[in-house]
């Protein structure tokens, strides 16, 4: 097999991949690409990846619905959200009468307001609106993308400007799963100027019943949605800064002269 | 007798059968068959009407005594004198009457009653009128009245003798009064009760006044009860008979029935002329008619003749009555008995009665043995001759031996078909054989109709319903039970319908079987019917006599097989069912209703997937137990010891019906040869003779 | 056998190979949910440090449980696997950190069997197969045996399925092949399905088992245990879908039945006969070998494989199909 090295997309804003199944045994889960031009095996990269200096999927659940919206080292952003139920999908599930769920992929170009559009997906994600406005259709085939003439767009939220200066990247929150539209509200409030200069190393949006309170404090999300907690609260104080890399230099280099000194010292002071 | 008729008849068949396929040579022969078959036949109808009538005589409880006269001798005053009964009952000459129908005369006690019985139209057209049309040669008799009265018969030829112009004067008379007398041929009662003074009516040609009546032509008899004078004539009747007129035929016709069936002795009456006597040629004919009314007894033994003597007055004949004797003894003429009597005079009446009686008495038995022996020489002489008759019919069985003329084309024909036959069927069985991988679509559509039907008609009850049934039943686990009990005959039921696309299965298989002996066998000639029927008919036309077992055993064998629901899907369908037993799912009280209906619906879709699995399985069966018997019958008609011969046997039986155009019927056909080999041996049996035996046509 | 990474120490490939809804990821939960018990017979103790594979695998677990009650609602079991997936266990003596092993299981959908080379997920695959020490093949049951395994090619694909597992077998290396049948509940009352069922296996991957004895540099030992995850639920039937395709159904086995797994700890137990084998023969370093002799790992080891390796069966559905060194009992 010849291996065929996939496209990034070349459009200015977010390019967007479903990933779903058909019924028949040979329709798996797989990657369709919104827009025709796209390449979906681009997204098996994406996913493949690295987001917020860790594996995407390492932050995601395969059983449960997850939202994660993180940027990638090359800096596009990235919306995750999978386990979603698309009303369209083949009521009887697949040929196990499984379930069909879908997963929605948006990768968002490297440059200024590009990522917006991934914002309003996921307020959609988490306001669970966003599986049935999926453009998703199911024939003896498998499934396939409903064409159109015009780019598909995520439904779009009522942004609350003033929210946005308040903003404080630096922290880190547990939200309960019940204040989901909260959460929504606090991201499609975001602007341009905060996605930039969000930390590259943490993600902005974890919605994930993956994680308890302490490994979410180590991730430091800027919004975690879990079922861990009860009440909204603050991870910062709880996550353990780690130590920068010229501290761990720093105590090397001076474990390292101690111990040289004292295997000189023993050398030369026995002779 | 009847028997041998019926083996003559059917032989007669046979033999005009054959007179259509025969060469000429062979029907020579079978015509001069033909011929002696005919003559046989109406021998035998003549020897069986006179046993019949030989035992008419022989039943008779009564001796009756005819009176023949013509008209004026005395006939009458001898019967008055004898029975004491007067001119209103009997009709005497005298007064113009002539005697038109028989009276039969029984004494009995009491006043004198008589009864009148008529024709029908049948026997009337019978007996009276069909008796003309074949003297007078005027061909067919009418059958019917209507036609009767419709058709006058064709005029006779110029140079017709006296006679005949007076007898068809005669008939003419009787077609031209059919009005008069009709009624009571088509009447709904024969025999009729009539007073004693009405008598003369129904039995005179005149009446008082001379004019002619003719109520009596639809007479056939009348029959008196009366007193006689002596009361010792218990078994004694007698009977006017006509005399002859002139040359009447329907006299004579009349009096010759009478003779034949009724009488066992004739009196004759005549009065001698006082003048001048001699035996006239009237006198000879009438004795003719008598002699030959029963001729296989000596009239002389049968017969008197009563002198009427004529006592005093103008007519006195006494001087006469020793000359005219002596005429008579001189005359063709012979009698028993010649007497005289006054017949004015009961006493001299009864005593010429009382002699006549007594010699009667005496020579009746000896008649009547006489008679039974002659019968018995007659049955002989046409058994004997049956006999005869058979030896020449079998010079014609003989030809159904096979001639060495055509045994060799017969040889090289059935060389061809059995070949041709042969690989047909071998042809047939590498297609069944074939055909046992392939998909059986009828028989698939017939099991997925089912498995449809079943999957919509099967319904496990829903769970409220399972509440209320477990209310009534108390406990859940009845109506589990219940349940299960009930929905696997339901299942089973579902199945039933796949009989008939097994049965075309095997009709399918018996068609091309048929179809390969019917076109490759030439055996279509034979005209069996379709497949089934086709394969069973020639099964049925093979001989059993051993000569063709393999055949049989084969045919046998096809035709009898059957595919049917019973054994071939049933047990594999109930093996499926035990999953939906009880015992096989025990059910748990904490299952509840919806438990059951969940584990019912599961259960009666997996019991039907289970059963489209097994019948799948199925599918190529009936093709492969097909393809197994169509081979088995290949093999033992074909393949065994002795098959081609048997084969052979067959053709050569059949062999004018597969090559007719290449058989002459006759040379060649043996199976026809055979039926009139049959039927010569039929006629055999029936008489009762020991034929040798036939040898049979076969190779 | 084991590959040397910075953070995990030595870690044992494990693949989970098979088309889709064969039971890849229930199989792997069914090991993932008999591994403290297998594990803790004896002196070894079974480790997950990583959330993902604790919060997934758990998840499994009680997919699992769901799907044994049966009943009306029809439980779908455990969902399609979306994206490839990697799970790690530690495995080692009582009490010490690290565990001395690390067994890497990984999960995927079963479409990247179709997928070209372009696909990351199949990038990735092809990576790890020829590293992996044991594969599990997971094999469909009802496919196999059902209408005379008419759906077996579409639902099994056995000769796209070999071709997978003899890439990963050509390369250097002791290799354990672990074909299972699952959904074999209906089954296992039977010996005589067990026996066709072992039967057809043997048949349909023929040709990838002869070849286990012929590869020259590869040793490699293949063993045939059939499982019941769920014990509960039995095959009942096939339907048809939609559009034709077969459907599996399965039902309550009886009234009342529950979650009860049986012999799913058998591909564990030969999966750790062979693991711990391959561990004490290992290329030790110096250092390793003075720790195993300073803690007396391997006659801690050597215990433990004859606790856990006693119990393994070899007939009625479980069969020793090429024999390897380290299958054998120490």
């Amino acid at each position: 097999m010849t291996a065929s090295v996939p496209v990034p997309p070349t459009r200015p804003t977010v390019s967007w991949y479903i990933q779903t199944a058909g019924v028949k045994p040979g329709q798996d889960y797989t990657w369709l690409a919104v827009d025709q031009t796209d390449d979906p095996m681009y997204a098996t990269v994406i996913v493949a990846g690295d987001v917020a200096e860790r594996p995407l999927l390492d932050l995601v659940s395969e059983r449960t619905p997850s939202v994660l919206l993180a940027r990638r080292a090359d800096g596009r952003h990235v919306l995750y959200a999978n386990n979603l139920r698309p009303a369209g999908a083949p009521a009887d599930g697949d040929y196990m009468r499984r379930p069909i769920r879908a997963t929605l992929l948006g990768v968002a170009a490297a440059q200024e307001d590009a990522a917006m559009p991934l914002l309003d997906a996921a307020a959609a994600a988490l306001s669970k609106s966003l599986a049935d406005r999926l453009p998703l259709t199911w024939t003896e085939a498998g499934p396939a993308i409903v064409p159109s003439d015009t780019p598909w767009t995520p439904p779009a939220s009522d942004r609350d400007p003033d929210a946005a200066t308040r903003t404080d990247l630096q922290e880190s929150i547990a939200v309960p799963v019940a204040d989901q539209e909260s959460v929504a509200k606090e991201i499609t409030a975001l602007h341009t100027h905060d996605l930039n200069d969000f930390p590259p190393d943490r993600p902005l949006l974890l919605a994930t019943d993956m994680f308890d309170p302490e490994e979410l404090a180590t991730i430091r999300p800027w919004r975690a949605l879990t079922p861990a907690v009860s009440t909204r609260k603050s991870l910062t104080k709880e996550g353990k800064r780690r130590p920068s890399k010229p501290v761990i230099v720093a105590v090397a280099a001076i474990g390292v002269a101690l111990v040289t000194w004292f295997v000189v010292s023993r050398l030369f002071g026995r002779s | 007798m009847v028997r041998l008729d019926d083996a003559l008849a059917h032989l007669d068949d046979t033999q005009r059968m054959l007179q259509a396929k025969v060469d000429p040579d062979a029907l020579d022969t079978l015509q001069h068959v033909a011929a002696s078959i005919a003559d046989l036949r109406r021998q035998g109808a003549t020897v069986r009407r006179d046993i019949g009538r030989t035992d008419a005589r022989l039943r008779r409880p009564t001796l009756t005594i005819g009176a023949v006269g013509r008209g004026g001798q005395g006939k009458s005053r001898f019967l008055q004198s004898l029975t004491g009964l007067s001119d209103k009952e009997i009709p005497a000459a005298r007064g113009g009457f002539m005697t038109g129908a028989p009276s039969l005369i029984r004494p009995g006690t009491g006043p004198t009653t008589a009864e009148v019985e008529f024709h029908d139209a049948a026997s009337f057209l019978a007996d009276l009128i069909a008796p003309y049309y074949r003297e007078l040669g005027l061909g067919p008799p009418p059958s019917s009245l209507a036609e009767f009265e419709r058709t006058r018969p064709p005029a006779l030829p110029a140079e017709a003798s006296m006679r005949a112009s007076h007898a068809y004067d005669h008939l003419g008379t009787y077609r031209d009064n059919l009005a008069a007398y009709r009624n009571y041929l088509v009447g709904q009662h024969r025999v009729q009760s009539v007073p004693p003074e009405e008598i003369l009516r129904f039995v005179a040609q005149h009446d008082g006044a001379g004019r002619p009546t003719h109520d009596f032509r639809a007479v056939r008899r009348v029959r008196i009860t009366a007193q006689f004078l002596h009361d010792d004539l218990g078994q004694l009747a007698v009977i006017d008979l006509p005399g002859l007129g002139d040359t009447n035929l329907h006299d004579e016709h009349v009096l010759r029935q009478a003779l034949d069936g009724e009488v066992d002795l004739v009196l004759f009456i005549r009065r001698p002329d006082p003048l001048r006597e001699d035996v006239h040629d009237v006198d000879v004919d009438l004795y003719d008619v008598v002699r030959t009314a029963l001729p296989e007894l000596p009239v002389e033994q049968w017969s008197f003749l009563v002198l009427n003597r004529v006592e005093g007055g103008d007519g006195d004949n006494t001087a006469m009555i020793e000359q005219y004797a002596a005429a008579v003894r001189r005359s063709r003429i012979r009698v028993t008995d010649i007497a005289a009597a006054n017949c004015t005079d009961p006493a001299q009446v009864a005593e010429v009665f009382d002699t006549v009686v007594e010699q009667a008495v005496r020579t009746l038995d000896d008649l009547d043995r006489s008679l039974v022996d002659r019968r018995e020489l007659e049955v002989a002489t046409l058994l004997a001759d049956a006999m005869v008759l058979v030896g020449e019919a079998q010079v014609l069985a003989r030809r159904a031996v096979p001639s060495s003329a055509w045994f060799p084309r017969f040889l090289q024909l059935f060389n061809d078909t059995h070949g041709r036959l042969s690989r047909g069927l071998d042809e047939l069985v590498e297609q069944l054989r074939g055909s046992t991988t392939e998909h059986d679509d009828e028989l698939a559509a017939a099991i997925k109709a089912a498995l449809h039907r079943a999957r919509a008609n099967v319904v496990v009850p829903s769970s409220d319903e399972i509440v209320t049934r477990a209310a009534k039943a108390g406990a859940y686990g009845t109506v589990f039970n219940d349940l299960t009990n009930e929905l696997r005959p339901q299942i089973s039921r579902q199945f039933l319908d796949l009989d008939a696309a097994l049965k075309l299965r095997v009709d399918a298989m018996h068609r091309q079987v048929a179809e390969v002996l019917t076109d490759a066998g030439q055996l279509g000639t034979l005209h069996l019917g379709g497949a089934h029927e086709f394969l069973c008919a020639f099964a049925a036309r093979l001989p059993d006599d051993g000569t063709t077992a393999e055949l049989r055993f084969g045919f046998q064998f096809l035709t009898e097989f059957t595919l049917n629901y019973r054994g071939l899907i049933q047990h594999r369908v109930r093996r499926v069912l035990d999953k939906l037993k009880p015992d096989s799912m025990p059910y748990d009280a904490s299952a509840g209703a919806e438990g059951i209906e969940y584990i019912l619906q599961e259960l009666v879709a997996e019991t039907l997937f289970e059963i489209e699995t097994e019948l799948e399985n199925l599918i190529f069966e009936p093709r492969e137990a097909v393809f197994a018997v169509v081979e088995e019958f290949r093999d033992r008609v074909l393949r065994s010891q002795g098959a081609v011969d048997e084969w052979r046997t067959v053709y050569e039986a059949l062999r004018s019906d597969v090559w007719a155009e290449e058989f002459e019927a006759l040379a060649a056909n043996t199976e026809l040869f055979n039926q009139w080999t049959r039927a010569v041996e039929g006629v055999a049996t029936a008489a009762g003779g020991q034929l040798p035996v036939l040898q049979r046509a076969a190779g | 056998m084991f590959v040397r990474d910075s953070t995990h120490g030595r870690v044992m490939d494990v693949v989970m190979l098979g088309p889709r809804g064969v039971g890849k990821t229930s199989l792997l939960a069914s090991l993932y949910d008999q591994f403290p018990s297998v594990v803790g017979e004896s002196a070894l103790e079974l480790s997950v440090t990583d959330g993902t594979t604790r919060s997934l695998l758990q998840g499994y677990r009680e997919d699992l449980r769901r799907f044994a009650r049966g009943g009306p609602a029809r439980d779908r079991g455990v969902g399609g696997t979306t994206n490839l997936r990697q799970y790690l266990l530690g495995l080692g003596t009582n009490g010490k950190r690290p565990p001395q092993m690390t067994l890497r299981f990984t999960d995927m959908p079963g479409v990247l069997l179709d997928k070209s080379d372009g696909h990351a997920e199949r990038v990735k695959l092809n990576q790890i197969l020829p590293t992996a020490s044991v594969i599990f093949v997971a094999i469909d049951s009802p496919a196999m045996l059902e209408r005379r395994g008419v759906y077996n090619e579409e639902i099994n694909k056995p000769a796209h399925v070999s071709e997978f597992v003899k890439d990963a077998v050509t390369t250097t290396g002791h290799k354990l092949v672990v074909f299972v049948p699952l959904k074999c509940e209906r089954y296992a009352a039977s010996a005589a399905d067990l026996t066709q069922l072992t039967v057809e296996v043997k048949r349909h991957y023929r040709s990838l088992i002869d070849g286990f004895a012929s590869a020259p540099h590869v040793f490699c030992g293949a063993v045939l245990t059939t499982v019941q995850t769920v014990g509960s639920m039995h095959f009942s039937r096939f339907e048809t879908g939609t559009y034709g395709e077969p459907c599996e159904v399965f039902r309550l086995s009886r009234f009342g039945a529950t979650y009860d797994p049986r012999d799913t700890d058998q591909p564990l137990r030969w999966m750790l006969r062979f693991a711990v084998n391959g561990f004490m023969a290992r290329d030790k370093t110096v250092g390793e070998a003075f720790r195993d002799w300073w803690n007396d790992t391997d006659h801690t080891l050597t215990q433990a494989l004859r606790k856990f390796g006693a119990a393994c069966k070899e007939d009625e559905g479980f069969e020793i199909l090429h024999r390897h060194p380290y299958l054998e009992l120490p």
